[in-house]
């Protein structure tokens, strides 16, 4: 049994079928690519296993346990504690702004220990205490989880004053603080600058060789897609139209629409 | 400047009160509006068309039509449909008038109204992917709301909160229409009397008021700038 098990995920917006039928697995550890052209489904797919959309038909399980089931209606409960075996980095960062780089990596961790206070009898001073305790403890882990990515000394700095890439970093920061099994990206580098993805793509690959973290990455980097996975998994039109390590794609593929589109890509970046 | 000095208690006498309108209405229509928001936002479709009807009304009548309706519309129900019904109680008469409640109510749901709009596009504007953050890192909804989203909502509305705010206390003179002892009642009985500048000095207690507030919303504007939405 894989570590991460998708059957069958159908999603249709309106009359459009955006995913008709993906399945894939992936084992624990290994980094996926999603390539493919764009307006193909690639990103509705990372949306559906994170609970951003909810798919039509489908089956999602990690290591074993059913986080998602089209047949199944979950409540909000529910789904707070699936999704977070998830995390997800957006395509344009959705760092809080009004909140230090620290803090953004910090908030979800002590909100979520502040509602185990509610179930305690404290009175108003041992609350505010206990609080106190819990910011301090959280913000050492943020802050050594900051250090991960290179910006410990951006720490007390608000979104504005970083640039794009140093943004990105923070929010894989915040995605990490959660310690999600599977940590997904969506096209991390597009919003970026072509001289700021460098860093973030580096740090992906950091998380890579020092974590043992399972990774899905929706990306147009080819290069970088062809270096940092395990499988790449190609889509078009709404379907898996090829899935094997990079070596199967890139190389050794014969299948006409990953061969048009990887050489459109290769001139595209060339010229 | 014996004169001067009765004329400025009494004019300050109906400022105090006039401030308090301001306040109350304040306290009433922010937390009111807030709601009013929520619910033209709401995914249940009578309760959004009900809404935007009541603010349609509340921002298509004039305020001082509203404030005879809610000042007049007990008595003559009593007159005409229920003669039993209870109007007021003369000790609460003798402390807060009625006359006051009636103005406060009005002005409560006008502004509530106004208001309602300001938070209504204010939070429309946060774009979704902020929300979507908040959810994919497990935050409950009004996690969501309290701790990302509001404090943004409120960068974004200072500005035309402000506006809104700087003209509530000006409109607060309407209430003089119902007979409430604010500022403009007195200084027009005095005009009555004869008096005539009591009317202008009058309107230098307006223009220090907002010129307090102004300082007051700039203040607030350059305490958020320490980050940008």
């Amino acid at each position: 049994m894989a570590f991460l098990e998708v059957k069958n995920i159908r999603k249709t917006f309106g009359e459009t079928a955006v995913l008709k039928g993906i399945d894939f697995t992936l084992e624990e550890g290994e980094v996926l690519s999603i390539i493919g052209s764009s307006g193909n489904g690639k990103t509705t797919l990372l949306r559906v296993l994170n609970f951003l959309e909810r798919a039509d038909q489908g089956k999602v399980l990690v290591d074993g346990e059913v986080i998602f089931d089209s047949d199944q209606t979950m409540d909000e409960k529910t789904i707070r504690e699936k999704r977070l075996k998830l995390g997800m980095v957006f395509q344009n960062f959705n760092l809080f702004p009004q909140y230090t780089a620290l803090e953004n990596v910090a908030l979800a961790l002590n909100l979520r220990e502040e509602e185990g206070l509610k179930g305690e009898k404290l009175n108003f001073f041992q609350k505010r205490a206990k609080r106190k305790e819990i910011k301090e403890k959280n913000s050492q882990i943020a802050m050594d989880i900051l250090k991960k990515v290179g910006l410990e000394d951006k720490a007390n700095l608000y979104p504005c004053a970083l640039s794009g890439g140093q943004q990105q970093r923070v929010a894989i920061a915040r995605a990490m603080a959660l310690k999600p099994e599977i940590l997904c990206f969506d096209e991390p580098t597009s919003a970026l600058d072509p001289e700021l993805t460098g860093e973030v793509l580096k740090v992906i690959k950091e998380l890579k060789e020092t974590s043992n973290i399972t990774m899905i990455i929706v990306t147009h980097e080819m290069e970088f897609a062809k270096n940092i996975s395990d499988k790449v998994l190609f889509m078009a039109e709404g379907k898996v139209e090829a899935f094997g390590s990079p070596q199967e794609i890139f190389e050794e593929s014969n299948n006409p629409i990953v061969q048009a589109f990887l050489k459109r890509d290769w001139q595209g970046e060339q010229a | 400047m014996e004169v001067f000095w009765e004329v400025s208690l009494t004019l300050g006498a109906g400022f105090v009160t006039s401030i308090l309108l301001f306040i109350l209405t304040l306290a009433i229509s922010l937390p009111l509006g807030l709601l009013m928001a929520f619910c033209s936002m709401s995914k249940i479709k009578p309760l959004r068309f009900a809404m935007k009807t009541i603010v349609w009304i509340l921002r298509g009548t004039p305020l001082m039509l509203q404030i005879f309706a809610i000042f007049y519309l007990p008595g003559l129900l009593k007159l005409f449909v229920w003669p039993q019904m209870h109007t007021g109680w003369e000790w609460f008469d003798s402390t807060i008038s009625t006359r006051f409640i009636a103005a406060l109510v009005a002005f409560g749901i006008n502004y509530a109204a106004y208001f309602s709009e300001i938070f209504r596009s204010g939070i429309e504007n946060i774009p979704k992917g902020q929300a979507e953050a908040g959810q994919v890192l497990g935050m409950t909804k009004n996690q969501i709301f309290s701790k990302v989203i509001f404090m943004q909502v409120v960068k974004n509305i200072l500005g035309p909160m402000s506006n809104e705010i700087i003209t509530l206390i000006k409109d607060t003179a309407l209430a003089n229409t119902i007979s409430v002892y604010e500022l403009i009642f007195y200084s027009k009985k005095y005009m009555l009397d004869g008096l005539i500048w009591p009317v202008f000095y009058a309107g230098a207690f307006y223009l220090l008021f907002v010129g307090g507030l102004t300082l007051l919303f700039g203040w607030l504007e350059k305490k958020l700038s320490y980050y940008k939405v």
